[in-house]
Formats: structure tokens, sequence, C-alpha cells
């Protein structure tokens, strides 16, 4: 009985040995490694912007001299249309973070173009490409006011769209009492498709300055505002980084809707974006309506 | 091959026609407290000649020309002998229970013969007045709390309602009740099962050898029936707890032929709401953030019994979910319900001596929407799944040979997401809503046949076409990823179709009448997926279909196990090891809210191969006045998929390494039981953040390796005490005390990282933060059954 049961458990712990001889994926860790961070963008009659920084380790606690460390002032930052070159120059903004960015001087950005991007840092080279495209067709933009409340309420746009087309927007809005600084409506991306008329209405809620500071964002307008609607088109490419930008910092840490996807980059050897938007501009003076 | 399988047919064949039957004794075993019929009981002769009865109590065995004495014994109840002089042709026997079994924790996987002589392996079976004395949670007992007691039955963790049986993903359980497809079978984030405890009478766990009759799933059946006696009185009984209420029915009509049932559960104290207040799941952010949930199901049925050669049984259930969120910092509301319907006829039939059949017809929905609210727009979002089937299986039974077959056809249609949204003044239009049709028509046969005294053979053959119908659009694209060309096909068209067949094999070997070696092997295919687009078990869950674009999953297991029982029958052992392989499994590989639109899912879709290894201890001692079980299973599963990190192998959110679980009751009098239950296990994988940047004003997280961190391991103790009021047999009432989690584990349900500071103040720190769903949680609840 004994040597049966020996016999057994010779057998099940063969079973085991023979299955379990694979080598466990978790060895593998995740390791942290610091690359560059591109943000930038060059809109049609406008000059280029970018801001480099580096990448911080997860878990943090920075005070304000560590995080001016992991922002990027020695770079050469070039950008080319095919036909013309320009270096950027490094500017300072103490109103915005991070404060130093490279901005360009001559060119200026034009529909149907594309732009390279440039980036050297030591040995380390950073390269994408954008194109601009067409403008996009904004008939008219007006102050909504809510139901509950006269004084508070949406921007509405009505927009000229193609539907035969797959055109793709972003809005930024900018309240001349807040901070003289475009922030991003609350869902900032359209895509057209969705629009089967040629004649498009959107609404827009006004977006927080960040989602690290929701606690006193408000999400409607004051009829007292003086609001500058900026309407960009972007291409398809754009679209899906901005899309994966917007499902990161607005869903990140809601468990319905956090991913465990990167954010999208179009930068070759670094993370962010290099994006080039065809951009209108279309004030709104609810008073005067 | 084909010689060998021909020669095991004839082997058995002749092994059953050298049987030498001289007269043939028919029966039916009955429990004497109720009435009720007792399936499975075992009847054997000189421990030669051995049967069990049908589901409806029925057995048939020829007796050679010297008899001796008659054994029938069933779990929980004391054996009963016949004396060869007091055989007849056909007798009824009236089992009574065991005074103190019946009420104690009982693995019924098996009758002591089945769990050494089924050639079967991972196979359990709980019963719900087996499952009474487990420690309850929120009052009532629930058969999938004890199921996941037992080593290969994972759960995701806190609050998540997923199973995971041996590593397979959560759609690969085939989930029955009543014969009819179950798509979601939890309430409650899982803490509850959509079985209600008063009307379902056992469920059955099958992990591998997995029986032709069943199809179209890889890892697992899980089958739940309700009880298809007709009873014979007015009964019925229930509970009333802090959290909830249950009440059941059941009356005659037709005495001794046609019955009535009904059950009704709800919560009626929205205690979560407090608790999820810990919810905080996006206090990175500092946003207020209220919640509440509700549940409620309904259960009901008709039995008819017209002779002793037909049982018809009719039964429905409905249950429906209710969650809502409330995030008024950002003007964002979230409502979501879900829930199941199913109905299903079934009609057993003792054809002759020899045969009988049993034929389901069934149909089943399950739909969930969510809802999103906020000033810039409405959002609803809906998915759902829907089928109607039919099922007949014609068994064939001698003493020593079994051989079934039957047809298995079902019609299918899945809605994956279809979405509205829109502003006051405009609707967005996503298009047309992607639906798919599928059909699954299936033929199987089978037998079960015993060599001789010591080798039993199980083999079977399904044979599965399954039929992609349209409508359907079939997309193309061009490489940047834009639409170039749509192929169309018209309602009823064929858009695919996939012929497969699955096969299984069991070998039994008896090493004593006390012990056994099994083994079996299976193959199966799978033409439906269920992809989770979030990263918690919300059900946000889609069921999509194989077709023109979406591959067939298939799967194969090896499993083997040893299997003991103490001359005393006091105690059992078992150990049981096995690998799988699944090819095609699918992953939802996109960003959440953009599969919110009509957008067809097929796009966010990626597939990939699947492996599973493992091994599981059972130990339990099911008599005396301390009962209970020990289980431990080592297991890992893991997935390669070419479109995530290059097809490098990871651990999928199933892997589970180590699963400890230890239940012990104690009859400590008449009016006294204690029960307590602890389980362990290696907390689950999940894709940490590893590293942040800057950009646009926002911090943005960049994720590692997938699945290369883990949550801390799960373990929890429950308690709980039973103090009988009266219990007279047919009159019982009880008041059960429970404490779940009872040293407070928090247990994390969500893992996310906390960001405070300003970056235009320059300073900024990131912490994780966890969030834990269930703290110690006291109950008390009052049981009643008459």
């Amino acid at each position: 009985m004994r040597n049966r049961l020996l016999y057994n458990c010779l057998l099940v712990g063969c079973m085991l040995a023979l299955f379990g001889c694979e080598e466990s994926p978790l060895d593998e860790v995740s390791h942290f490694q610091t690359e560059l961070v591109v943000d930038g963008r060059i809109e049609t009659d406008a000059l280029a912007q970018v801001f480099i920084t580096r990448t911080i380790p997860y878990y943090f606690d920075l005070d304000s001299s560590q995080m001016l460390d992991f922002v990027i002032r020695q770079a050469r930052v070039e950008i080319s249309d095919g036909e013309n070159s320009e270096v950027l120059t490094l500017r300072f903004n103490e109103r915005y973070f991070p404060p130093y960015f490279y901005q360009g001087r001559l060119m200026r950005g034009e529909p149907g173009k594309t732009y390279e991007l440039n980036i050297r840092l030591g040995e380390m080279e950073l390269t994408s490409t954008t194109t601009i495209p067409d403008m996009p067709v904004v008939d008219s933009a007006w102050f909504e006011p809510s139901n509950f409340d006269p004084e508070l309420g949406t921007v509405s746009v009505r927009m000229i769209n193609e539907p035969e087309q797959q055109l793709f927007y972003r809005f930024y809005t900018m309240v001349y009492s807040d901070s003289e600084v475009f922030h991003p409506s609350l869902l900032p991306n359209f895509d057209g498709r969705f629009f089967p008329e040629r004649e498009m209405i959107l609404s827009l809620n006004k977006g927080p300055s960040s989602f690290m500071k929701m606690e006193d964002a408000e999400f409607l307008f004051s009829a007292s505002d003086t609001i500058v609607v900026k309407v960009c088109r972007m291409d398809r490419e754009q679209y899906l980084f901005w899309e994966s930008y917007q499902e990161e910092v607005f869903g990140g840490s809601n468990p319905f809707t956090a991913g465990n996807r990167q954010v999208r980059s179009n930068i070759n050897g670094g993370l962010g974006n290099w994006g080039g938007f065809s951009v209108v501009h279309y004030h709104i003076y609810p008073r005067e309506e | 091959m084909g010689n060998r399988t021909l020669f095991l047919f004839l082997m058995i064949f002749i092994c059953a026609s050298e049987t030498k039957a001289q007269s043939l004794l028919t029966g039916k075993v009955v429990d004497e407290s109720t009435g009720e019929v007792l399936p499975g009981a075992i009847i054997s002769l000189d421990n030669l000649f051995i049967t069990k009865t049908d589901e409806n109590g029925f057995f048939e065995m020829r007796l050679p020309e010297e008899s001796s004495t008659l054994t029938i014994s069933y779990v929980g109840f004391e054996t009963y002998y016949i004396h060869p002089d007091q055989i007849k042709d056909s007798i009824e026997i009236f089992l009574v229970p065991l005074a103190v079994e019946m009420d104690e924790i009982t693995i019924t996987h098996s009758a002591d013969s089945r769990f050494i002589r089924d050639s079967r392996t991972g196979v359990i079976e709980i019963s719900t007045r087996e499952s009474q004395f487990i420690p309850q949670f929120l009052g009532q007992t629930d058969l999938f709390k004890t199921l996941e007691l037992m080593p290969g039955f994972q759960t995701g963790g806190e609050g998540d309602a997923a199973i995971y049986i041996r590593g397979g993903s959560f759609d690969q359980n085939l989930i029955l009740l009543d014969g009819a497809p179950v798509y979601n079978p939890s309430h409650l984030l899982g803490f509850y099962s959509v079985f209600n405890p008063d009307i379902i009478r056992s469920v059955e766990l099958i992990k591998s050898g997995i029986p032709v009759e069943y199809g179209n799933r890889l890892s697992s059946v899980i089958n739940s029936t309700s009880s298809r006696n007709v009873s014979s009185e007015f009964s019925g009984g229930g509970s009333v707890g802090v959290l909830s209420t249950a009440i059941n029915v059941e009356t005659p009509f037709v005495e001794n032929q046609l019955s009535v049932y009904g059950g009704f559960r709800r919560t009626h104290i929205n205690m979560i709401l407090g608790l999820m207040d810990e919810f905080d799941m996006v206090s990175s952010r500092s946003i207020e953030f209220e919640s509440g949930y509700d549940f409620y199901d309904v259960n009901g049925g008709i039995n008819y019994t017209p002779n002793r050669n037909h049982n018809l049984s009719l039964s429905f259930y409905k249950g429906r979910d209710i969650f809502t969120m409330h995030t008024p910092a950002i003007l964002l509301d979230a409502d979501m319900n879900w829930g199941n319907e199913i109905l299903a006829f079934n009609w057993d039939h003792r054809i002759n001596r020899s045969f009988s059949a049993t034929h389901t017809l069934f149909y089943s929905d399950y739909d969930f929407e969510i809802e999103l609210r906020n000033p810039a727009y409405d959002l609803l979002m809906h998915s759902g799944v829907n089928s109607v089937g039919h099922k007949s299986k014609i068994v064939y039974s001698t003493n020593h040979l079994s051989l079934h077959a039957g047809i298995d056809n079902k019609y299918q249609r899945f809605t994956p997401n279809s979405s509205r949204a829109g502003t006051e003044s405009v609707d967005f239009d996503f298009g047309t809503v992607d639906r798919h049709y599928l059909g699954e028509y299936s033929f199987f046969a089978g037998f079960e046949g015993e060599v001789n005294a010591r080798w039993l053979i199980t083999a079977g053959l399904r044979l599965n076409r399954a039929v992609h119908y349209g409508p359907y659009r079939r997309f193309h694209y061009n490489d940047p990823g834009v639409l170039s060309d749509t192929t169309v096909f018209a309602r009823g068209e064929v858009a695919e179709r996939f012929t497969r067949p699955d096969y299984m094999l069991a070998l039994r070997y008896l090493l004593s009448t006390g012990s056994s070696l099994k083994l079996s092997f299976n193959r199966n295919h799978q033409f439906t997926h269920m992809v989770n687009a979030t990263t918690v078990a919300f059900p946000v869950d889609f069921w999509i279909a194989s077709g023109a674009d979406i591959p067939v999953q298939s799967g194969w297991q090896l499993a083997g196990g040893w299997y003991k029982i103490s001359e005393n029958r006091m105690f059992r052992f078992s150990v049981e090891a096995y690998y799988k392989e699944s090819e095609n499994h699918s992953e939802f590989d996109n960003y959440f809210m953009q599969s919110v639109d009509n957008t067809p899912l097929v796009e966010s879709l990626v597939y990939g191969n699947g492996k599973m290894w493992g091994a599981e201890f059972l130990f339990s001692k099911n008599q005396g006045v301390w009962q209970g079980w020990l289980g431990y299973s080592f297991s890992k599963s893991i997935a390669s998929i070419k479109e995530i990190e290059n097809g490098r192998w990871f651990p999928t959110t199933n892997d589970r390494p180590h699963d400890v679980s230890l239940v012990v009751s104690y009859n400590h009098s008449e009016k006294w039981k204690f029960g307590g239950t602890f389980v362990y296990s290696t907390g689950r994988p999940y894709t940490p953040s590893i590293g942040r940047y800057f950009l646009e004003n926002n911090v943005v997280s960049i994720y590692g390796a997938r699945n290369s961190d883990r949550f801390p391991d799960y373990h929890r103790l429950d308690l709980s005490a039973t103090r009988i009021l009266r219990d007279t047999g047919k009159r019982y009432s009880a008041l059960v005390f429970s404490i779940y989690n009872a040293y407070s584990r928090n247990n994390p349900f969500f893992i996310f990282p906390k960001v405070t500071g300003d970056l235009n103040e320059y300073n900024m720190s990131v912490e994780p933060y966890k969030v834990s769903i269930f703290p110690i949680l006291p109950s008390i609840s009052w049981q009643f059954r008459f």
C-alpha cells in the first residue's frame, strides 16, 4: 500500500515537474528609464512652440527646484517645412509649467504644409513630422444660457462639415477674466463622421485648466465673460493622440475608464507629440448677443 | 487510431453482452423526509453490479441468477440494505437522512462511489442543503461562494464578479441554469450569485474531461438545476437579514402531479452606500463621489409529472442590478444596470427499461446599460446578447455500458455596443449598430463503459457547425487605418461558417475499492468571446460572436489525478494536475472611451494564445462533529498576443499561483452550529504605472509591462454561528450570525495614483492609493422553512 502511495505521489510529482518547467514571465519586471518628452505644436499663422521635459519616476514628491530639474533648457530644436528651416529660441513664461519653452521667430504654420521637428540633446536625437490640414470652416459661435441660470452657459459652435470626408477637430477656449491661456474644452475632440449633415452644431463646456485641479474647476461660462473659442482642425494621427491623452488624464483614476495603454506618441526617440493645427479663433461677447 | 477506437467499442460491447442478466430490477429512490427523489443514489450488488439513479430517481439493474444483498446509498442518508428474498421486480426505496450529516457541510463530488468510480476528473457537486452551514455572507448561503472555496475555482478578488476556472478566462465557462446559458451569474460585484439558494437544488462544476453534451466553452461547465420534484404540500421558506430579504413558496395544484413554486430576493438596505464612500476612486482629483447599489431577482416554475415516465418543468428567472454614481465636482452622473432573463423548459422522458431522453428548450437574455450624463452631453451605451435554443439527449444504459447521443442547437444575437449620445441641441450620429447573429448546430455521441472491474472508459465526439449570418458589414481599411471598402451581407446571408469537432476521452483505473487513478483529455471550440473593456470587473463586458472578422477560440486540456477515500469513509483526499492550451482568445486593445460609439468592436480586438497548468489538492473530512476541507491549488496562466509587447508571454489577469481555502464546521449541539472559512490567494496581476511626464498642464502615466505587478495577496476569514430556534424536520427556524472579513483585511479593489500639488506652483507629489470595498461586516439574518 505504501509503495502504491509512493508511486502515485511520484506520478503526480512528475506531472507537476513536467508542467511547471516553463519560465515564469513575472521574472521580467518593468524598469523605469528616463526619456525626453516633447509637447510641441505649430498652428496656422503662428510660431512653433516646443516644450521639452524629462520623464519622472512614478511615485514622487517634488518641490519647485526639483521640478525645474525635469525641464530641458539645453536642447537644439529645429523645424523645417522642406524648403525653409529654423532653429527655435529658448523662452521663459513664468505663468505656465514648464516655464521654459522653445519658440520660432520667422516660420509660421501654413495649411497643407508638412513640418519636421529635430531635437538634439547631447547624444540624443528626437525627430517627428506633422502636417497642418486645411482650415476649419466656422459659421458662427454663441453663448448658450443654461436652463437653470441664464448667467451661466455653454458655447455653441456652428461649423460646416464635410461628411464624405472624415475630419477631426479639437477645441480650446479662453476667458479673458481667467488666465488669458487657452485650455481644452471639457471634451475637446470631435470626429466629424458622427455628423452626417453638412452643418454641425457642437456644444462646448468650459474645461479645467488641469485635471489635477478639478476641485476648483467650473464647467460653465459666465455671461459676463469675453470668450475666445479656438477651433483646431487636425489629421487622424493627431486625433488619435489627443483621444488617448484625453482618456489618460480624464479617466486614468476612474475604474470605469482606467486603462493600461500608453498615450500615443509620434516622437521618434522619445515621448509626447508634435502636432500641426489649422486654427480659427472666434470671439464671443455674451452681453452683446 | 481508427482501429483502436473500433477495438474499444467491440470490447465494451462484448463485456456488456457477456453479462449474465437473468432478471430486471427497476426502482425509485426517494428522500423519506421530504418525498423528493434522489438522483445519483448508488445501487450496488456485491460491489460487482453497480448503477445509479437518474435525474428522476429511477434506476434499473439486471440481476444475476444468484442474487445477494442489495445496497442503496446516498450521501447524507443512511445506507439501505435489501435482502435477496425481498427483492421484487419493482421497488420504491425511502432513504432516511442521517441526523447529523444532513446539516453538515458535505462535499458530494461525490457520493463515495462517484468520487472513486467516475471516470471524470475535476468534478465537484454541491447541493444547497449541504452548503447551509458554510459561513454566510450578507445573510444568504450562496452556492457560488461555496464553489469558490474549492481548488481550481478562482475569483478576481475584492469586488470582482468574474469566475476563473483553472486559469481560463471568464467567458470560457459555460454557466447553465436548468439548461439555459447564463451570461452573467453575479449580483452585487460578485457577492451574490444569481442562483437563489432557496430555488436551486444543486450546482455541478466540471473543470476537465468536459462531456461532449456540453459545447462552445473551453474552460468549464457550471450546471445549476432547480428542483424538479412535484411538491406534495404547501411549503415555503426564506430569510430576513440586515441587507437582503428572500422568500419562496411552493404549492401543489394536482396531487403528486403538478406543483408551482416561486421565489423573490432583493437588497432592501443600501448598506453598500456607506461602504462605497471608500470608493474615493477619483479622489486623486479630489472629486466627491457618491454611489448606490441595488438588485433583485425573481424565480418561478411549474413541475408536472403525469406518470413515472415523464417529468416536465418550466422555470424562469429575471434579475436586475442597478448601480449609480454621482460625481458633482465634474458634473458627471453615471447609471448602470444589468441583468439576465431566462426561460427554460425541460422534459425528462423514460422511454423504456433501457432508454431515456431529456429535452430542453430555452431562452436567455443578458444586457447591460451605462448612461453618462454631464452638461456637455448625454451618452447611453447598451450591450447585450440573447439566445434561443434546443437540446435533446437520448441515453441507453445497461449495467456496464451507457451510450448517449443528441443534438444541441442555438441561435444567438449579439449587440456588442450600441450607443446614443447628444447634446441639448444635436444628436450624434454613431452610424449603424454593429450586431452579430450566430447559429450553432451540434451533434454529439458518446459512451461510458466498464472494460472490467478496474477500468472504466468514457469517450465522446461532438461535431459543431457554427454559422455567422447577416446582416453584417465587413470593413476593409487601408494602411493608415482609414476605411477603404465595405462588404455588406444581407439578412440571413452566410458571412462565415465553421465546422469544428470536439472530443474527449477519460479513463479510470481502480486501485482498490477506496482509491483510483483518472486521466482525461478534451478538445473544445468556442464560438463566442467576451471582452472586458475596463481594468476592473464592472460588468462593462461585451459579448461577441466568432464570424467573418473574429476567429474561433479553441483549446485542449490534459488532466489526471489520484483519488482516495479512507476505509471508514470519513476522509477523502484527491490530487489533480492539469495542463491546458488555448488559441485565439480575444483581448480588448483600445481606449475605453473610443469604444463607446457604434464602431465595430472588432476594430479594438487582438487575439492570442494561452497556456495554463497547475495542481489541486483537496483533503476533506465528511463525518463527525467537526467537518470541513482544506484545499490548495498551484496554478499558472500566461498568454501571448502579437500586438501586445511583440508576443512576449505575460501572466493573465486570471493568474493566481497559490490559492488556499480552509472550511470548518462544528456541530456543537442540536441548537448551535458554528462555521469558519479562511481563504488566501496570490494577488491578481495588473499593469503598473512606472513613470510619469508632464503634457499640456497635466500629468500622464507611463505603463510598465503587461500585468508585471500584482495586487497585495488576498486573504480573508469569515465566521458564522447558527442558533436553531426550531427544527421539526418540516418546520425550521434559525438565527444566523455571521462576520465577513473577521479581521477586516483591506483587500484592494482598485489601486490608483493620488496626485496632489499644483504644476503652476511648482510642487507636486504622486502616491499610490488603495481602495477596498468591504471591511469587517457583521450581519444577522433569520431563516425559516415551513
